[in-house]
């Protein structure tokens, strides 16, 4: 109550993560449980290439949140945005990340894949790119997920960058959790194919792992034997 | 335990030699081939390599105060590079390790950087950037292998601003003083220009700022532009090395590779660290640089935990990723 800050009020923030781009504050905004997204001026970058970066995500991540859950995503509603301090307020989500089930164990990973993939069936078919899908961005609260972190979203309508949604995915299972990678990876596909772009989706991905040094695949092809 | 290592994946011939004692580097020997102009050519390379290699071989040892005798093992870099240039690396251990009857050790040229970073940073659990000309690549070790968690996808950094120096004629030489041209000519910079910043999740791409940066050459002054790509590519590193250590929750960073020596990107790394309570352990110059004692050093590692290779199977492997590795002495 005390902290009355520009022209919003908020009740005591309080820095509950550090994200990369971003501080995230925990708070009440008008006496809803909130959080503030804050992104951080960074001092290693040239100024305006800062405010450029800073506030084109801001804006960007807002409208894409919105269309997000307007094609029945759960995400944070969002409350209120202060473009000028680079800030989006959003709804408190309590739960945990996807990451840490996987991790402790606490949900059974096949199920967790579908989950996924039905959201980036709706993400991708309401032609938006998340841009930054990794297990540490998805949310799980009440057995429902919830899908955060907008900052490096897209309107789009090129497979390529639906390709790198999974593709970003699919590595962060492989560099974090490569014991059920497989497992999470085929709940993922069971939803996510009923997407009308799939297949070309799953070519893009596996054109994007080769043409990247992503080489398994292309090593064997090509002069390997020299 | 003593194993001489031969480098030679792309434009540096270098011997070194390693012991499982300190000060561990006994010898680091190399030359390294300028192009008069314009970029390498396989079988320039391959020419200059074969031309330098028994001397370099020769001065290693001496360096070393060893004879071949006394060495327990050859260690190679099998790739990743360029098939002409390690093929002939490949020969030189192929025959040393036959005439004299030594062990043919196979070392991935990226795990030698890494390694050697290890061995001079005395780092512990960092998350590493390698950045060398032919790569760009955050990885950390997890069960049993260098796991990336981002890489470049298309070109590298180092590559990409290396070609950019060359397309606008301020390169070849590319490090002059220890600077690279690009940090030069930034010197003179007066505004920053508008060039693509592409960031995919810890991924990154440095093709269409190249472009888009030669296209501008016609609009804008080249300071200007040197200033505005290595502002934009080494943001756009800083900030997927931001994603790794938020999902990493590392306290170091260790930088390896030869774009480690550049002044620009430890000075954005420094303002890194002091927002992130991490530290910065760079590679030492000398072992920053493609070079032999850090193919010796990892081969000496792999050799004590029994990796081998026999003769007739150390084929050359242009394109062997760091991630494929089994790596049993970091277990």
């Amino acid at each position: 109550m005390e902290n009355r800050r520009g022209r919003y009020s908020l009740e005591e923030l309080k820095l509950l993560k550090r994200g990369a781009e971003s501080q995230i504050y925990e708070t009440y905004f008008l006496g809803i449980h909130a959080i503030v997204k804050k992104r951080i001026s960074k001092a290693y970058r040239d100024p305006k290439l800062d405010r450029k970066i800073n506030l084109e995500r801001t804006i960007m991540e807002a409208k894409l949140m919105y269309n997000a859950l307007k094609s029945g995503i759960n995400v944070p509603a969002i409350l209120y945005i202060d473009k000028d301090n680079f800030s989006i307020i959003m709804e408190f989500i309590e739960g945990i990340t996807v990451k840490e089930v996987l991790w402790k164990n606490l949900y059974d990973p096949k199920k967790i894949g579908e989950m996924i993939g039905e959201i980036a069936l709706r993400l991708h078919s309401s032609q938006i790119a998340h841009g930054d899908l990794t297990t540490n961005n998805l949310i799980l609260k009440e057995n429902k997920l919830f899908l955060i972190d907008f900052g490096l979203s897209k309107r789009t309508n090129d497979v390529e960058d639906f390709a790198t949604d999974v593709h970003v995915f699919l590595r962060s299972l492989e560099s974090v959790h490569p014991d059920k990678k497989d497992e999470v990876f085929d709940g993922f596909k069971l939803t996510y194919s009923k997407f009308k772009l799939y297949e070309k989706v799953m070519e893009t991905l596996k054109d994007i792992r080769m043409r990247g040094r992503y080489v398994e695949e292309r090593r064997s092809k090509s002069s390997n034997r020299e | 335990m003593k194993v001489l290592g031969i480098e030679s994946t792309a434009h540096t011939f270098g011997v070194g030699i390693a012991e499982d004692k300190p000060p561990f580097i006994l010898a680091n020997v190399r030359d390294t081939y300028v192009p008069k102009s314009g970029g390498m050519k396989p079988g320039d390379l391959a020419r200059h390599h074969a031309t330098v290699a028994p001397d370099i071989l020769a001065k290693a040892l001496e360096e070393a105060k060893t004879s071949i005798e006394d060495i327990d093992g050859i260690a190679v870099a099998l790739g990743p590079g360029m098939g002409p240039a390690l093929r002939i690396g490949a020969v030189v251990a192929r025959a040393l390790a036959l005439k004299y009857n030594k062990k043919l050790i196979p070392v991935n040229h990226g795990i030698g950087h890494i390694e050697i970073g290890y061995l001079t940073t005395n780092a512990k659990d960092p998350l590493i950037l390698y950045l060398s000309g032919g790569n760009t690549i955050i990885t950390t070790f997890y069960e049993g292998k260098f796991r990336i968690f981002g890489e470049t996808l298309d070109i590298a950094l180092g590559n990409m601003m290396d070609v950019f120096v060359r397309e606008v004629n301020l390169a070849p030489p590319y490090v002059v003083n220890g600077k690279h041209v690009i940090d030069i000519c930034a010197e003179n910079a007066k505004d920053l220009i508008d060039l693509p910043y592409v960031v995919k999740g810890q991924d990154m791409s440095f093709s269409g700022l190249l472009t888009a940066a030669l296209r501008a050459t016609k609009k804008y002054p080249i300071p200007d532009i040197c200033y505005s790509i290595r502002e934009n590519a080494f943001d756009m590193l800083l900030e997927a090395t931001e994603r790794a250590l938020a999902l990493t929750e590392k306290k170091e960073i260790m930088v390896v590779g030869g774009v480690a020596a550049s002044v620009s990107l430890r000075s954005k790394l420094d303002l890194l660290a002091k927002d992130w309570s991490v530290e910065i352990k760079i590679v030492p110059p000398q072992f920053s640089g493609d070079n032999g004692a850090m193919i010796a050093y990892a081969g000496l590692l792999a050799l004590k935990s029994g990796v081998t290779i026999p003769i007739e199977e150390s084929v050359v492997k242009p394109r062997w990723r760091i991630d494929e590795v089994d790596i049993p002495w970091r277990n």
